[in-house]
């Protein structure tokens, strides 16, 4: 169990969420400009701290889950990314947010290949999956700039068949 | 295919055109919104009703459609929903509006528990229920359904799990 790593980058640092986080997700649902999906906004503040909740507990249940983003300069929380399981799904993905004014400038990308790399060394996992909707072209991209490619299509517990990728680990952790 | 359970006030049953038609006046409503409503297109509720139908041909149990034995009157539909991509069935219930505040829920939900437990060896079917959902959550606990979890999907929804249990609160 790798409890509360810190993985830190070029440009940011990332954590697992602590109940002091609450204002962070607060903040990101508050601009959120999805309409569908986890990310969406427009959320109570019950919804928000049951979604802060929950990403808690999957840390303690799987012993990896959601890292939030913060620039390490400026100490300023940007959005999220990490590995999770989804309650009543059959794998994992990884999975990303970014408050709209954190968007265009790598940071997903930064962030979703330090906890790819950190997978495979601390988890010793041979590689991450991560699925989108279709019409997620951003994210596909991402996928794509990861060096993953589309390993299968499933339709998952909520009746939408999505690609799935393998991302594979970094050469040197191979 | 589907069986017909009788109770005190109610039969249960098959989809017939008098509930997709009850059903589908139902989900134009805002009192659908913990079912996905409301939706003005009768598409859904065709498709919808279609699939509680194919249900028990697929899984051998699947939901009842509920009609007052008096008047004939659709009523509701309660019964474990469990579509492919599921993990586990949801035993849901839904009673339209009009017949709200009898107990009607309670009635059809106690002996759907009862046949589904002694013709399928469904024990201890759980219910998703919306923390907003007050009338779905009283009815849960008065059925003597445990709260077992409290469950937040993928897509940030929050739901309350109820595990029923055998012979309880009958």
């Amino acid at each position: 169990m790798t409890d509360h790593p810190t993985l830190t980058t070029e440009r940011l640092t990332l954590t697992p969420p602590t109940p002091a986080d609450l204002p962070c997700y607060a903040a990101f649902y508050e601009e959120s400009d999805v309409t569908v999906g986890g990310y969406r906004g427009g959320r109570s503040d019950a919804e928000v701290a049951a979604i802060h909740a929950r990403d808690m507990a999957h840390w303690r249940d799987h012993g990896h889950g959601m890292f939030l983003i913060r620039l390490r300069e400026a100490d300023r929380f940007v959005g999220g990314a990490g590995i999770i399981y989804p309650e009543g799904w059959s794998c994992h993905e990884l999975t990303w947010f970014l408050r709209p004014d954190a968007r265009g400038a790598g940071v997903a990308t930064e962030a979703s290949l330090a906890v790819i790399a950190w997978a495979c060394r601390d988890l010793g996992w041979a590689a991450v999956e991560t699925l989108m909707r279709d019409e997620n072209v951003a994210a596909h991209r991402l996928a794509q700039r990861l060096g993953g490619r589309v390993d299968r299509r499933e339709t998952f517990p909520d009746g939408v068949a999505r690609d799935v990728y393998v991302l594979p680990c970094p050469e040197a952790a191979a | 295919m589907t069986p017909t359970l009788t109770t005190e006030r109610l039969s249960l049953g098959p989809c017939a055109e008098a509930h997709l038609d009850a059903f589908t006046a139902f989900v134009a409503t805002e009192a659908s919104r913990f079912l996905g409503g409301p939706s003005e297109d009768p598409t859904d509720a065709w498709w919808s009703c279609a699939a509680h139908a194919g249900q028990w041909t697929l899984r051998g149990y699947g939901t009842f459609w509920l009609t007052d034995r008096v008047t004939g009157a659709p009523v509701g539909r309660v019964g474990p929903w469990h579509p492919g991509w599921a993990a586990e069935p949801d035993m849901s219930w839904v009673v339209y509006p009009a017949f709200e505040g009898r107990g009607l829920a309670h009635e059809a939900a106690r002996a759907v528990l009862d046949w589904a437990a002694r013709e399928r060896g469904l024990t201890a079917l759980a219910s998703f229920v919306n923390p907003d959902n007050a009338r779905s959550l009283a009815l849960a606990r008065r059925l003597g359904a445990r709260e077992e979890r409290r469950s937040v999907s993928r897509d940030g929804e929050t739901a309350i799990v109820f595990r029923h249990g055998r012979a309880e609160a009958a």
